[in-house]
């Protein structure tokens, strides 16, 4: 038994985490890991499609001789953050509506 | 996954990129990077071996088609500029050999595409008869000037009337023998434009389709006990009907 978590909820969640600060792909996996069971491989495709809207944006740099690619939030992903936060907040309050378990008035009682 | 057990991480990012050798270089270089990195970075955190990482990481070939549905999904999304137009393999195949393999591998169903082959039959056989006719009058047209030449020495006006009406009618046949060539070339190169952008978005619209279902997400929260325990009730429930089922069966005998 499980949501299914939509692509456009991924691209959220990898924005929100972007936007604490700066990190690579490990990282960012092991952030989702933390809160949502997730395969290995979904953080890919994620972080290239908001890589290709302008979204967040890469750059490398060297450690242990080798590079790190870092993700960055753009201002665009920001503003998209933003917009993300407050649908689901109306998500949020729309299910809680139909979840909170509340006994129904009326003729029952 | 058990298929994949035994991959070693050059195995994996080969077959990876044989998976996605279609995209766009730039896309495999990408993908390329990022699993290269992401084994770096978990035998760095030193808990994981190799062939730990690989088997967690799953079968490559459904990461690949992972990353081809995603690759996809954005070109539907709009970005049509990148769809189809490669110049190099364009030039290499004639366009009447692009309808071809068009008709013979395009995705639609056998009697449509018998009747396209039969019009498109039709139409060559047109402008072959055409043709044919624009040869015919030029030879006529040539007999004429021929003729004249000769009847100048009998009957002088004659003769240059009939090389005038020869040579008129040879420009005639000219100007439309040029006009069916170009016609020709360009409803082939239409037909072709048509089917390989037909057969482009069918293939595009078919990897994105894979990616619904390639993302399983569950809630952490969500206790793995509970759903194993629910699975065995539904079975258990699924049984007990069965057996009621047939336990009746056997009763009415």
């Amino acid at each position: 038994m499980a949501f299914k978590i939509e692509s456009s909820l991924l691209d959220a969640c990898a924005l929100a985490i972007l936007k604490r600060g700066d990190t690579y792909g490990y990282e960012i996996t092991q952030e989702m890991k933390s809160a949502i069971r997730i395969s290995e491989s979904t953080l890919y495709p994620v972080l290239r499609r908001l890589q290709k809207e302008g979204l967040c944006r890469t750059y490398d740099q060297p450690y242990q001789g080798r590079n790190r690619r870092y993700y960055s939030i753009t201002e665009k992903g920001e503003a998209q953050l933003l917009e993300y936060r407050k649908q689901w907040e109306d998500y949020k309050r729309a299910i809680n509506k139909l979840m909170d378990g509340n006994e129904r008035g009326g003729k029952n009682d | 996954m058990k298929g994949v057990a035994r991959m070693t991480r050059q195995e994996f990012i080969v077959t990876l990129r044989e998976g996605i050798r279609k995209l766009p270089p730039e896309e495999i270089v990408a993908a390329t990077e990022f699993y290269e990195e992401y084994f770096d970075e978990v035998l760095e955190a030193g808990e994981k071996t190799e062939e730990e990482i690989v088997s967690e990481l799953g079968n490559p070939k459904r990461i690949a088609s992972q990353i081809k549905a995603e690759y996809a999904a954005r070109l539907l999304d709009g970005d049509e500029s990148l769809l189809g137009e490669k110049p190099t393999t364009k030039k290499k195949l004639s366009a009447a050999w692009w309808v071809v393999i068009g008709i013979v591998s395009a995705p639609v169903s056998i009697p449509v595409a018998i009747c396209a082959v039969l019009v498109l039959f039709g139409a060559a056989c047109a402008a072959v008869g055409i043709a044919a006719g624009i040869i015919g009058g030029a030879v006529g047209a040539i007999g004429a000037v021929v003729f004249g030449v000769i009847a100048l020495a009998d009957a002088v006006s004659s003769g240059i009337m009939m090389i005038g009406a020869g040579l008129i009618i040879l420009a005639v046949m000219a100007a439309a023998g040029a006009g069916l060539f170009l016609l020709v070339r360009a409803a082939v190169r239409a037909i072709a434009k048509a089917i390989r952008r037909s057969r482009e978005k069918h293939r595009i619209r078919k990897l994105a389709s894979d990616r619904s279902g390639a993302e399983e997400w569950v809630y952490v929260s969500q206790d793995e006990e509970d759903e194993k325990a629910f699975m065995l009730e539904l079975a258990a429930d699924a049984a007990e009907a069965e057996h009621a089922l047939v336990e009746g069966g056997a009763g009415n005998e």
